[in-house]
């Protein structure tokens, strides 16, 4: 597991807690349908987080990571990535990756002027990310109603892939 | 294959000298053909000559189907495949034809806008009444993808930080009007 191999002990638990927060606010959405919130919340209340990743891990589909990289490395191959936006979409798409988000939840495109578009239809709407070559974000909300549409800009300096998960997820 | 010798070629579709209709029903959709197969089309589309059919009131000037039609000169080829639908309530261009946009960034300590446009326009041609155009401005210049001018890449589409969040603007603006999807 990604947060299990990639950070010293002493930071598993925060990371791993936030983790666990989103998971929380995920339940019973679209991403995780029919999970309960309590059964999540009581897996990391001795502090063993393993459990909570193994909870996940069981979860969802084992293919995912495969299929995501592929496409990555597709769009690798096709345009040129910057180096900033090479950054803000590996990361994010690792961090994806890291709570197990299937590719069959994400899209992936490329767009004309070498963007990058993350993309996610769910029953009511769409949710979608722009990666310009600055390493720009732009995300936007789209809903069945015209006053459900939300759009805003983070600039790369600002990029935190939790929080953006978070957004785009939620 | 010559437009004469298509038996259903609509009828409906020929100009016959008819004037273009400068206002947009509420209820008004647009027709646009995309081949690309993308769950995003309008987040890679490019920011000049966007050509679409509009529906007219209850489809009475196009319909779907019509779209699959592709006139060049006398010739006629024949689309198959994807047409998204685009709502003009969406964007509120049965109220107003043009949509400003305007940001604001700072360069070397000194600020600069750029103020783009995006007009609905009705062009109707002698093989499709129905032709309407979404046209964009950029510092009050139409983008065009014309080669001799260059008018787009000195634009629009120039690669600095600013026209790059503009063009995402609109592609996301033109993404949002889409309400549904159709096969011809």
């Amino acid at each position: 597991m990604l947060l299990l191999n990639r950070n010293p002990k002493h930071e598993i638990s925060a990371q791993a807690r936030k983790f666990q927060n989103i998971l929380i606010s995920l339940s019973g959405s679209d991403v995780l349908f029919g999970f309960n919130p309590k059964v999540i919340q009581s897996l990391g209340e001795d502090g063993d987080y393993r459990k909570l990743i193994n909870f996940y891990s069981d979860s969802i589909t084992k293919t995912y990571n495969l299929d995501l990289k592929s496409n990555f490395n597709k769009l690798n191959q096709k345009i040129e990535l910057s180096n900033e936006q090479r950054k803000v979409f590996e990361t994010f798409i690792e961090f994806l990756l890291s709570i197990g988000i299937s590719e069959e939840k994400i899209i992936v495109e490329d767009s004309i002027e070498e963007e990058i578009i993350v993309g996610r239809i769910y029953h009511s709407g769409t949710k979608m990310i722009s990666i310009n070559s600055f390493g720009d974000i732009m995300f936007s909300k789209s809903g069945k109603d015209k006053c459900e549409d939300s759009r805003e800009f983070i600039d790369f300096e600002q990029f935190d892939a939790e929080s953006l998960a978070y957004k785009f997820l939620s | 294959m010559n437009i004469s010798l298509i038996t259903d070629f609509p009828l409906h579709l020929l100009q016959n000298g008819r004037s273009k209709i400068d206002v947009f029903f509420e209820d008004e959709v647009l027709y646009r053909r995309d081949p690309s197969n993308k769950k995003f089309p309008f987040s890679s589309i490019s920011l000049a000559d966007i050509s679409t059919n509009r529906s007219g009131n209850n489809n009475k000037i196009s319909c779907p189907n019509d779209s699959k039609y592709i006139v060049k000169g006398t010739d006629v080829e024949i689309y198959s495949g994807v047409v998204y639908i685009l709502s003009i309530k969406r964007q509120n261009f049965h109220v107003e034809l043009k949509k400003t946009y305007r940001e604001t960034s700072e360069k070397d300590g000194m600020p600069y806008s750029y103020i783009v446009e995006m007009y609905l326009v009705h062009k109707p041609d002698e093989y499709n009444y129905a032709h309407t155009v979404i046209e964009i401005t950029f510092q009050g210049k139409i983008m065009s993808f014309n080669p001799d001018t260059g008018v787009y890449n000195r634009g629009l589409g120039r690669k600095d930080r600013l026209a790059s969040k503009m063009r995402s603007i609109l592609r996301d603006e033109i993404q949002k009007m889409v309400i549904d999807k159709t096969t011809v």
